[in-house]
């Protein structure tokens, strides 16, 4: 499929969306190459696969949704099943991400959640989206939405109170 | 926790400087590639014609399928056993929304690539779990998009029973299945059927190795007789399913038994050329079924589907791998990298031809 996208057309596509695919990449694959590799291919279907769009919020979804599935398949893979671990820079991000001591704390349990509670608990309390919205966007039941934000939720708690 | 309180947390998560500069540079000169390739490709295209016209008279082998690629990719060794299988344009659809391009088929897998009109490309589709071949309920594997409005869709019939049998004695076979809009799996779904030829079918066959003793040494050299295990395998161009049975008996049948089959090995699979595929490329032991532990014997069957190991070997050499588990924390359950130990004092070698 050809492209016709201008280039700055492009590098606005990618100012407004970089910054939201990297946090929704990175929740689920938790380490910096991959997500980089994530992105690499998401923006390339965004020039050359994607659909025509609506609307922006449209078009912000559908780059969510591919993300979330191919951070999902490269999870599938045998050999990342068996590497789950935090990117070994975190307390470099942490710094580069400007945030400071209690923050880096809540993200860093965020970051040890179940992958299917962290997801739902990112997507609702730091990208504000409702039950129905994630479960759309992640192909899952409402019920199923609320139940992980509830498990994660009590995770979360526990986990922090005890600090 | 509030709803959106998080907010301006989520703001100071930016991608990193150096990923954001990288990044860009790799999509600029990705994307400057392709406009060169399609360039090419206009001035390609003439000479490719002819090149088919020297290559059919010549009578020589080529790729039959380049839309396959992404799956032949995956096969390792075996790509270029079942590229001559591929059925390029030979599957008939009545859908008016799709055409079924390349299609091949063998007594264990189903993969095909169909097309999608212009106007049914809007939203990203995804497969049901089930589809029928030839009527039998089979396993939907994967189905993902490869660009131009293509997806290659891949269907298990490992575990369709009965169905290499009824397809034997028949020309072709139907492949009924559904596509749905992904994030939306109850409205928008979209059910199409496909026939192929069947006779690739017949490239499937199953071999039963016999009873292979397994032995230690014992305290004064001597070699003593734990165990047995029968290997039964199915085995087609692109795929073997590998079923373990194994036997122990004696006073130590449970420890014996969990020194070669158990759920917390890994393995190394050695094909006759000695090629080693490592136990991580090993595509999961989809089964540890009929476990039986009592006293003086103890007994287990495997199943295990090997896609990268050469279909054309005539041995399969498997022997395990302990390693060490986290015990805590997230990654509980997964092993610790680098603390593999091979036993190859307990390789197994069974025959497959």
């Amino acid at each position: 499929m050809e492209s016709n996208m201008s280039t700055q057309e492009f590098e606005m596509i990618y100012q407004q969306y970089k910054n939201i695919l990297y946090r929704i990449a990175f929740t689920y694959l938790k380490n910096n190459a991959d997500v980089e590799d994530i992105l690499q291919e998401v923006f390339l279907k965004r020039v050359y696969q994607a659909p025509v769009f609506n609307n922006s919020e449209h078009e912000k979804r559908w780059m969510i949704r591919i993300t979330v599935n191919m951070c999902k398949n490269m999870l599938k893979n045998f050999w990342n099943q068996n590497m789950d671990s935090l990117d070994e820079n975190m307390d470099l991000l942490f710094q580069q991400w400007d945030m400071d001591s209690n923050e880096k704390t809540i993200m860093d349990e965020v970051f040890r959640l179940p992958e299917k509670q962290r997801i739902v608990i990112y997507l609702y309390y730091f990208e504000g989206y409702a039950c129905k919205e994630i479960a759309n966007i992640l192909k899952i039941s409402e019920s199923a939405v609320k139940m992980r934000l509830k498990k994660g939720r009590t995770q979360l708690k526990a986990v922090l109170v005890e600090e | 926790m509030e709803q959106g309180n998080y907010r301006e947390l989520a703001d100071k998560m930016i991608m990193p400087e150096d990923m954001d500069r990288r990044l860009k540079m790799k999509l600029i000169k990705e994307t400057e590639q392709k406009q060169k390739k399609k360039v090419w490709n206009r001035f390609a295209m003439t000479a490719a014609i002819a090149l088919c016209f020297i290559v059919a008279l010549s009578g020589a082998a080529v790729a039959k399928s380049d839309l396959l690629r992404n799956w032949l990719a995956g096969l390792g060794p075996n790509s270029k056993n079942v590229e001559e299988y591929i059925e390029t344009d030979t599957a008939k659809t009545d859908s008016d929304w799709l055409t079924v391009k390349d299609v091949y088929l063998d007594g264990m897998k189903l993969v095909f690539v169909v097309e999608l009109q212009e106007d049914s490309q809007v939203m990203p589709y995804d497969i049901t779990d089930h589809s029928y071949v030839d009527g039998v309920d089979c396993l939907s594997d994967t189905f993902q998009p490869i660009g131009d409005g293509m997806y290659e869709g891949i269907i298990d019939l490992s575990v369709a029973d009965g169905l290499l049998q009824s397809a034997l004695s028949k020309d072709t076979i139907t492949v009924e299945t559904t596509l749905y809009c992904e994030g939306d799996v109850t409205t928008d779904r979209r059910a199409f059927s496909f026939t192929v030829p069947s006779k690739n079918m017949q490239l499937t066959t199953m071999i039963e190795d016999d009873k292979i003793p397994i032995t230690e040494i014992g305290e004064n050299g001597e070699e003593i007789q734990i165990g047995t295990v029968v290997g039964t395998f199915t085995i087609s161009p692109s795929t073997i399913q590998m079923r373990l049975h194994y036997e122990f008996t004696g006073e130590n049948a449970k420890e014996n038994r969990e020194k070669y089959a158990a759920e917390n090995l890994l393995y190394n699979v050695i094909d006759d050329a000695g090629q080693t595929m490592d136990f991580f490329d090993v595509c999961n032991w989809s089964g540890y079924e009929n476990i039986v532990d009592r006293d003086g014997f103890s007994s287990i069957d495997m199943t295990a589907e090997l896609n990268k190991y050469d279909t054309n070997s005539k041995t399969i050499t498997l022997y395990p791998v302990t390693v060490d588990y986290y015990t805590e924390g997230e990654l509980a359950g997964k092993y610790i990298q680098g603390t593999e130990v091979p036993h190859e004092e307990r390789a197994i070698t069974f025959h497959l031809q």
